[in-house]
Order: structure tokens, then sequence, then C-alpha cells
């Protein structure tokens, strides 16, 4: 009886579980085929169209069919979407009847941009541009094919785009095709030291001699405060001389810990990898920031996670936070002191920045914001045509960047303000996403900054163009190593935080660090990117 | 769903007097049945229907090919689990953690049930337990804070209120891992066992009276009756909420792990359980499919506890058991 | 029970220090979230802040009209949600609890094995859209919350164990059927239990955002919980995206980010703590079933 009894349970369970999946798999298989079967139809006439573009020139154009293309991307809830979505729309069919589109904006909170992408993607959902980055899922976006690749649409439908970006559109190759389109924006950030100015006019500090680019010359700066406020902290973190500086600047890394050296390359072979922990400038700089930690400069609870430095400035109990991103200011160069203006005006102090090093053209950095064409679009070519618009045309970026005139805003002087009385919160339409669409250098700037800010972009831009990284267009592929990646990463957490932040000492720790990272694997991740790098050189001619 | 039934009583069909008595019992039983159809169908709903997911855990998920064209790549999902090799510490870890938070909080819960049962004052009683009970509302977000307004290395109460008017060092809390065992198991406790306590209160108090009367006039005294009849009554209860817990051994509490800790590399030697190493390594790799067959293997070791736990406690006792 | 009616002293001391434990990180975060921004950079948290200033609260409440909609939202999912949820868990538990009934073995497996394994977010959130097209409706909010595995087991024991046999066999000796059981003699003696279960459907409901963030994106529908998850939520990411997409610095003014985060726990804690105290009576001792027996 027992035995027939649980044969007879397990049978029972066994049939209700198949045939929930029997039918969730007739509804999932047929959504899914639907989905397949469009996105080849479409990609199929979009390379029809692609491959003869004499041909749609010379020919009187056959009349499109009017589609609506949706736009994802991550931001707040505006009240007026609707009423920015229709003068969108409005002047597309003024201007640009030809096109025969109409824009839909479909904004995800924040919150939820990674999942409700992820779940959009996997559940079938036509849309056609979306935000992505590769700090927000662009790879594994690329490598599970939820983007189409873009080379084509752009050869046909994206002309201002290319003009405008050029060569710049490589950083987001993959395996020989483009799958996003870079915003045109600042290419680099510098980073340095940013102090309270109040304190830096209190001693009359001269920080001419930063010029040198090293941060032990800031010591004495930091000594003044210690010696004189009791109630501030020199240094605040997170981010110390070890952070931000020696990445960009005396490390071209390639994935994690492991890249080139920058600050002592060997010359014989400037493009050998090597691994950040060992190099001599990492303990040199470790050392230092220990050094001020011991001397008490650097607040205790730089390793929590979390803690806002610039809320300790604009408090009054820190001076200097160093290694933060800077902003771009007219003639930004090392060891100049500017204002740092609109951080100055957000926290309402005055901040001087110092920049100790100005970044280099990286191709992170140029797919740090992308456009892409989602593969359930079912119109990748009016979708291409619409991004392209955002490239050239002031007009409509401007209708999507900051609303309606006169409602949302009013120019002052060329600079964009909000109509007398109302805040953000109840204009109907603001927000700060500007960075994830088009040309930037057309968009207006707010009162309050200055007017040339996209001027000085450009003008930081060509410095920062200047001085590609040597390893410019190179993309690591992190498969054959994702274990020990894992593995490495874990060990990194258990002492990064402790060296950046000087609590721990490196003479000591550093070695025991190096020998868990070989343990973990470290060895086969170089040989994996030096394999790599040098099979990139071969194909590219380095 | 008859006809699923009646397939898996025609197994039977040896024994057509079997099949026959069950069609029977059935039908006897048809009121139960009503009751129980609505529950079925919503479980069969919200969870049968999208098991067909497990199947994920065994494919390689493109987007473009969807679930059903997403090719298989047999057991690849699972082999970051063993890529550190200290995969089995912190199952250990998992393990251990949850067999504390396990024992302590059902000891504190009923204890906690016990004595708030003995408080004769309505007022009090009802101040006491909405007290004890609000830790629960408090997301672990939140939580978080709390713990690093007493934990931070500069401003927090600890360091600052307690240690330093003692002249003692502070201490750099989130640098050192060996302390978050305990404060971990606090912060718990403090969340859960006021929570648990309802529970356990609610079987007390629907106990009769009259057992209590008969034990009086036997001369009993309270600590008599309380064991020989409040604890006995909650002996099922007991049984069958750790019962379900046996089946979750294996799952940690991610708001605690991960957000209590504000996941501070240094402390991962102490506090990595599963859910956080998963999700660390999806970080990594930016591959969601390690989350599902983490999640499934999980699954599958919890049923297979709660099957042998189950199976055990029916041995001692049939009616205790979950089924 | 009518021996001594003063309750021990140790047993007093011993749950006020224990609601102690409880009531002081409340009140802590209540003092945070009036806490000024400066105050909170330079001192941290403290029991009683140098400067109170409740601009958390004016920032969460500027625009009453979507919290206030949110709110009811929150109230109409979470008693709809629990009275539904109570009836089909209460139904199946009594059929699960009855010997008689033959598929017992079964269902409990069938409801065990929901509560080890699932599928997973996304066949769930495929279910819900492309199976039911529940998306931005009050019911998605609603029916996933409706049957956990948990409940009808807590349910059941307590339907086999604290409900005397013998007032359910005479009940039906006297021809009461199974329905007529269930309504009329095992819910009434239940009412600790029922109440027990409504509390912890009550709190998931109150407090799930989850729901909110998969399947809802017209504001209209945001519940409380995902309503103060969402703005807390932008705030933070504006914040944490500007160093990662390297901006030079959002425009838009520093939000009183922790300040914000306690003030939204007080906003949604305090309607749950406020209406517990009424489910009180239930677990408070008097209740006997002497009174319905008789």
């Amino acid at each position: 009886m027992k035995r027939t009894y649980r044969k007879g349970l397990a049978i029972a369970l066994a049939s209700v579980l198949s045939l929930s999946m029997l039918l969730a798999g007739c509804s999932g298989s047929k959504s899914n085929d639907s989905t397949a079967g469009s996105s080849a139809g479409s990609s199929a006439s979009a390379s029809a169209d692609s491959t003869s573009p004499d041909a749609a020139s010379t020919e009187p154009a056959k009349a499109l069919d009017p589609y609506e293309v949706v736009m994802v991307y991550p931001s707040g809830k505006q009240t007026d979407l609707d009423t920015v979505q229709k003068a969108m729309n409005d002047y597309l069919q003024q201007t640009y009847p030809d096109l025969n589109m109409t824009v839909k904006l479909n904004p995800i909170d924040w919150s939820a941009y990674g999942d409700k992408l992820n779940l959009m993607m996997s559940s079938g959902e036509k849309f056609d541009l979306l935000w992505t980055a590769n700090w927000m899922n662009f790879e594994t976006q690329v490598v599970k094919g939820a983007l189409l690749p873009l080379d084509d649409l752009l050869d046909s439908y994206g002309p201002d785009i290319k003009a405008v970006e050029g060569d710049l559109l490589n950083g987001a190759r993959r395996n020989g095709k483009i799958y996003g389109v870079h915003v045109h924006q600042e290419l680099g950030n510098p980073q340095g030291i940013v102090v309270s100015k109040e304190l830096a006019d209190k001693y009359h500090m001269d920080f001419s001699v930063l010029k040198s680019g090293e941060f032990k010359d800031f010591e004495p700066f930091l000594q003044t405060i210690k010696d004189n406020e009791p109630g501030v902290t020199p240094a605040v973190g997170p981010a110390f001389p070890l952070n931000a500086y020696f990445s960009s600047g005396s490390m071209e890394s390639i994935i994690g810990p492991v890249g080139l050296d920058q600050h002592d390359p060997d010359p014989a072979n400037p493009y050998k990898v090597v691994d950040m922990y060992e190099t001599p400038r990492y303990m040199e700089l470790a050392k230092l920031t220990h050094d001020w930690y011991r001397k008490g400069f650097i607040n205790k609870d730089a390793t929590t996670p979390g803690v806002d430095i610039f809320k300790k400035i604009q408090a009054k109990t820190a001076f200097a936070s160093i290694g933060s991103d800077l902003e771009i200011s007219k003639d930004t160069g090392i060891g100049v002191p500017q204002p740092m203006a609109g951080k100055s005006a957000q926290l309402g102090i005055e901040l001087i920045q110092i920049p100790m090093n100005i970044d280099r053209l990286h191709t992170t950095k140029l797919s740090a914001t992308l456009q892409a064409i989602s593969q359930t679009s079912k119109d990748p070519a009016r979708a291409m045509m619409l991004l392209n618009l955002f490239y050239k045309d002031k007009n409509l970026l401007t209708l999507w960047n900051y609303g309606v005139e006169g409602k949302h805003y009013v120019l002052k002087d060329g600079q964009i303000a909000l109509p007398d009385g109302k805040t953000p919160d109840n204009v109907g339409y603001y927000h700060d996403d500007q960075w994830q669409l088009g040309n930037q250098m057309l968009n207006y700037t707010r009162v309050g900054e200055d007017p040339n800010k996209y001027q000085n972009y450009e003008q930081f831009n060509e410095l920062v163009k200047s001085q590609p990284s040597p390893l410019f267009g190179f993309v690591f592929d992190p498969e054959p190593v994702k274990n020990e990646l894992i593995a490495v990463g874990k060990v990194q957490s258990t002492y990064d935080a402790g060296f950046q932040s000087g609590q721990l000492d490196p003479e000591k720790e550093l070695p025991k660090m190096i020998d868990k990272l070989k343990a973990a694997g470290l060895d086969k991740i170089i040989e994996e990117a030096q394999k790599q790098v040098d099979a990139w050189r071969a194909a590219n001619g380095k | 769903m008859e006809a699923v039934k009646g397939a898996a009583s025609a197994v039977h069909a040896d024994q057509p007097s079997r099949t026959k008595k069950f069609l029977r019992a059935l039908w006897k039983s048809r009121a139960l049945l009503l009751l129980a159809l609505p529950g079925f169908l919503l479980l069969f709903v919200n969870n049968y229907l999208p098991m067909f997911g497990i199947f994920l855990a065994f494919k390689d998920f493109n987007y473009a090919k969807g679930i059903w064209g997403s090719e298989w790549n047999g057991l690849e999902n699972f082999k970051f689990l063993f890529a550190t090799g200290d995969i089995k510490f912190v199952v250990l870890h998992t393990l251990l953690y949850n067999l504390v938070f396990l024992i302590v909080n059902t000891t504190l819960s009923v204890l906690l049930a016990l004595v708030l049962h003995e408080v004769k004052n309505k007022w009090a009683a009802k101040f006491y337990q909405s007290t004890l009970i609000l830790p629960n509302f408090i997301s672990m977000v939140i939580v978080a804070y709390l713990v690093f307004g007493f934990l931070n290395p500069e401003l927090g109460f600890v360091n600052k209120s307690i240690l330093e008017p003692l002249h003692r060092e502070g201490i750099s809390w989130y640098m050192s891992p060996q302390y978050w065992p305990y404060i971990l198991t606090f912060v718990n406790v403090w969340k859960n066992v006021g929570f648990g306590s309802v529970i356990y209160l609610a079987t007390i108090v629907g106990i009769d009276k009259e057992y209590y009367e008969a034990a009086m006039l036997d001369g009993a005294g309270k600590w008599k009756q309380m064991t020989s009849i409040t604890l006995p009554f909650l002996y099922p209860v007991i049984v069958i909420l750790t019962l379900l817990s046996i089946g979750h051994i294996f799952n940690a509490d991610f708001g605690l792990f991960y957000q209590v800790t504000l996941d501070a590399g240094n402390l991962r030697s102490t506090t990595e359980v599963i859910d956080t190493y998963v999700y660390h390594a999806l970080l990594v790799s930016g591959d969601t499919n390690l989350a599902s067959s983490a999640g499934l293997l999980q699954s599958v070791v919890g049923f297979a506890l709660v099957v042998a736990f189950n199976a055990a406690v029916r041995k001692i006792s049939r009616d205790k058991a979950l089924f | 029970m009518k021996n001594d009616n003063r309750t021990h002293p140790l047993i007093h001391l011993f749950l006020i220090a224990g609601c102690l434990v409880c009531i002081v990180p409340f009140w802590l975060i209540l003092m945070v979230s009036l806490t000024g921004q400066k105050a909170l950079a330079k001192d941290g948290y403290r029991f009683w802040p140098r400067d109170i200033d409740p601009e958390a609260y004016r920032f969460l409440l500027h625009d009453a009209a979507p919290i206030v909609r949110s709110f009811g939202v929150s109230i109409l999912t979470t008693a709809i949600g629990t009275v539904v949820s109570l009836l089909v868990t209460s139904a199946l538990a009594f059929a699960l609890s009855r010997k008689e009934f033959p598929l017992r073995g079964f269902l409990n497996v069938y409801v065990l094995f929901t509560m080890l394994f699932g599928g997973g977010l996304l066949p769930w959130y495929l279910v819900y859209t492309k199976f039911l097209h529940l998306q931005n409706t009050l019911w998605v909010l609603i029916i996933p919350g409706l049957l956990g595995g948990f409940n009808v087991f807590v349910m059941r024991t307590f339907f086999t164990t604290s409900i005397p046999p013998s007032l359910v066999d005479s009940a039906q000796i006297d021809g009461a059927g199974e329905l007529r059981t269930y309504a009329s003699i095992t819910l009434p003696l239940s009412l600790p239990v029922l109440a027990t279960i409504g509390l912890f459907s009550t709190v998931g409901y109150w407090n799930d955002w989850f729901r909110s963030l998969v399947f809802i994106s017209d504001d209209r529908l945001y519940n409380l919980q995902y309503f103060l998850y969402n703005t807390l939520m932008n705030a933070q990411y504006l914040q944490a995206v500007a160093d990662k997409a390297h901006i030079a610095a959002a425009v838009s003014p520093i939000q009183p980010l922790e300040e914000l985060r306690m003030a939204m726990a007080i906003i949604a804690v305090t309607p749950i703590a406020i209406v517990f105290p009424f489910l009180q009576k239930y677990f408070v001792k008097g209740l006997t079933i002497g009174a319905v027996k008789g």
C-alpha cells in the first residue's frame, strides 16, 4: 500500500508538472517564434534597403509606412511626458514628413532599469532604441544577442552620426560589428584633488608645486590642516592616490588588476601585460597612503562603503578629497587650480580643483553611454533615422533635453532657465539625462553653467584624443578566464579597501595579497590577456 | 484535474477494487475537493506554470533565440560555483548560520511566547507585543543604516559614545570579520523573534483552558503546567516550522548578508554565503544564468533534506510530519 | 485562570528590556529622519539631533497627490489581498487537515514543492504578462501573494492540533457536511491562527514593492512602498551614476539621502504599527473555546 501510494503520488506530481510545462511551452514558443521570425524579417528588409542606397535616392523614394519608434531609457517619471512627446511628434511631422515616424518615449525608473530591460528583452517585447553602457550590461547584451549590429544601418541612415563621431564609433565594436552608438560628449575627465577654498585661502596655500603631478607634493598642505584645524580631517576618501590616479595615469587597465604599466614600462616590451599590484609605482603610492594614514591625515571611515565625502566638506569636517573626478573647464591642465564651478554651486560652498591626471582616450570610455537598437525592433532603419536626427537637429534634441519652450524652460541669453516661479519639481519636465542621447555639443547650457561649457569639452577632447591609450581599440574577451576573474575579484575585495584607505601596511600585506592572487589564478589571466593583446597587435599592425 | 487523478489511479489497474474505492472516496469528499480547488489553481498558475524556467539553468540563454530557441549547455552554468575552490566554505557558512539562526530564533520565540502569555495586564501585553514585533517591519536596507549608525568607525555610536569615553581604541568594524557572526546573529534575532513568537502565541491561546483548570485542581504548579500542557501543544508547530526551515537551509537572507555588511570586501571571510557568492559572480560575469543554476541546486538540496527529515519525523510520531 | 492576577516582576523586566531593544532603533530612525543634512554629516546619528529639520518629509510629501494615491493603492491591495488570501488558504488548509480527504498526501507534496522550487523571475514574469496579460492592473499586485505554502502548513497544523476532533465528529454526526464544518466550526475557532496569517498577509502586501517594479509602469498604480523606493532609488542612482558615467557633476541639488531613507522607513511602517494593536485582541489571553462550545 505504501509503495503504490508513493508511486501514485510521484506520478500525479509529475503529470501536473509536465502539464504545466506543456501549457507554458505552447504559449511561450509561439510568442518567441514570432519574435524571432519578425526580427529576421526586419533585418532582412534593412539589409535589402542598405544594399541599394543609390536605388533609393535615384528612384522616387517609396513611401514609408508610418512607424512608431519606441525609445527606452532610464529616467524618473515626468508629469508632462505626453506633452513633450506630442511636441516632438508634431515637430517630426512638420520638419521630416518623409520619414513618417512618431516617437514613443518610454522612460524606466533608474532603480528598475537593469531588471526591467532584461525582462523586456527576454520576453520579446517590441521596442527600438535603448540606452545602454558597458557598466550596465552592454557586453552581456551583445553576447546574448539582444542588440542588432549597426554597421550597415549607420552607413545608410546615420550620416550625421558618422560625421560627428567618426572613428570613435569603433569603441562599441565587438567581434567586428558595431553594437552601439556613442553619445557625443566629453571623452574623459581630469582627476585630482578638490579642496575647500575657504581653508585654502585661510592658510594662503599655493598649489603651483602640484604641477609636478605628484601626490606627495600635497603633503605639506595636509600637515598644515592637521596641525591647525582639529575638527577637520585633512583628506577624505574613498578615493585616494591609489585609486583614480593609478588606474588612468600609471596603468593601462585591461581587465581587473591586469594591464600595461605606463609609469615604468619596459622599454624593450611596451606591451607587456602585468598585474598592477606588482608594479613599483603601486607599492610607492600604497606606502604614501599608509604613511598619511598613520600621520592622521585620512578619515577612519574611508573603507566603509557609501560614505559621502562631499557632504563632509560641506559640513566643514574635511579639507580635501583626493582622487576625485573633476570638472572640465577652459584650459584644464595638470597642477592648474581652478574653481570647481558646478559642484560649488550644487553644494553651496566654494571648491577648487587641481587636476593631477588627464584621462587618456580609452576604449571603455567610448562605450560608457550608448544608444543601441533592440533585436525586437520591427523597423531598425527607422530607429536609426531617428537616432541620426539627434546628432544634427538642435531643436529635436532640445525638446528631449529640456521640454517645450515657454512651458518647461525659457531662454535667457541663450541659456536655459526655469520659467519664473517654477522649480524642477513642479515644472513638469526636468531631468539631467542629456548625457544619454545625441550630440551633446548641440545642447544649450543652463544658467549658472559656463556658457562655453561644450566648447570647453571640445577643447578637452582634443587634449584627450592627443594621448590615446596604447590599447585603444582593443577589447578583452573575458570568457576563457571568467572563473579566475571571479576568484581574483574576491581576493581584491578583501584587500583593496585596506590599501586604498591606507589602513593596511603594504610592506607586510601586499606580498600576502599577491600570493593569494596567484593562487586564485592571476597568472592565467595575465597569460590570456597577453595572448589577446599580441593577437590584436598582429591583426592591427602595432 | 480529474483526468490527472484518473491517470494516477490507472496505475493500480491490477486492483480494480482499490481504484474504485479511491474514486468513491473522492466522490464522498467532493466538498473538500471544492474547498481545495481555488488553492490548487492558484498555485498552479503562480508556481507550477513558471517552473519550465528550471530549464534555463541548463541553457545558454540568448535573447534573440528566446527561451525555447536557446541552446542547451549542460552543466556549464554550474561550473562557476566551483571556480574559486572555496565553495565548500561558503556552503558551510550558509549551513552553520542557518542552523544557529534556527536554534536561537526558535528557542527565543517560544520563550517569548510563553512569557508574553504570562502577562496578566491586557494593556501591558498589547504594548509589549506590538513593540517587539516592530523590528520585523523595517526593511534590511534601513537595518543596514542603523547598524552603520552604531558601527561607523568615526561617528558611530559604539566607537564615539561607548569606547571613546572608556578611553579605548575605536574598532574598525567593517574591516574586522571576527565580530560579524555575532553581529549578524543579533540582527537576525532582533528582527525575527518578535514576529516568530506570534505563531507560538496564537497556538498557546488556542489551548483549551480546561486543561489548565484540571491541572490546577490536581495541584500542578506553573512549571508543571507549562511542561505538561503548553509545551506538548507547541511541539507540532515547532516541528512543522523547523521542517519548513530545513527546506531553506541552503538559502540565506540576502538582505542580511549583503546589505547589513554593506558588502565590505574584508568581511567576506566570515560572512560570505551562497547567495552573496552567486551575486558577486554575477556582477563579474554579467551572466544572469548563474543565479538560476545556483538557485536550482539550493532547491534540490533543500527538498532532499526536507524529505529526509520528514521521513525521520514520521517514524517518531506520524501526525507531526509535514506529509 | 484565577490564581494570582499579578505578573511576576521579572517577566515585566525581561519584556521591558526586550522592548527597549526594539524601540530604541526606531527612535533613532525617527530622529535621523528629522536631522538636518549638515548636522548629520558632522555628528552622525544622534538620539537627539542638534538641528531638527523635517527636510526629508518636505521633500517626500511636497507633492501630496501621488503619495495619497499610492497610499490608496496599497490599502486597497492589502485589504482585498488579505481577505481573499485568508479564505483561500484556510479552505485549502482545512481540506488538508481532514483525514478523510484522499488527495491529502498528494496536495501536501504539491504545496511543499512550491515552497522549495521555482522557475525563476523570467518565467514567472512571462506567465503574468504573456499568458494572463495582467500587467498594469491591480490583479497582478494581488494574485501572486494570495497563497503561500508556509501559511497553508501553519494553518493546517493549527486545525489538526488545536481544534478538538470531538467537536468536529459530533457536528458531523449531527449531519453537518464538510462545508458546514469548515464555516461554522473550524473557522470561528481559528481566530488566533487567522489573525496570525492575516497579519503575515497584511505585512506581505503592505511591504511589497517588487511586483510593482516588475509589472507596473503606469504611475497611477504605484503602491506606497514602490513610490517611496522609487523616489529614493532615483536620487541614489543619480549620484552613483554621476561617478560611473564620468559625468561632470550632476546639476541637480543633492537630495537629503540618508534622512530620506529614514523618513521613508517611518512613513512606510507607521500604518502597520498602528493596525497591529487592533489585531492584538486575537492573540491576547481571553479567547476561549468554551464560549463557542456552549
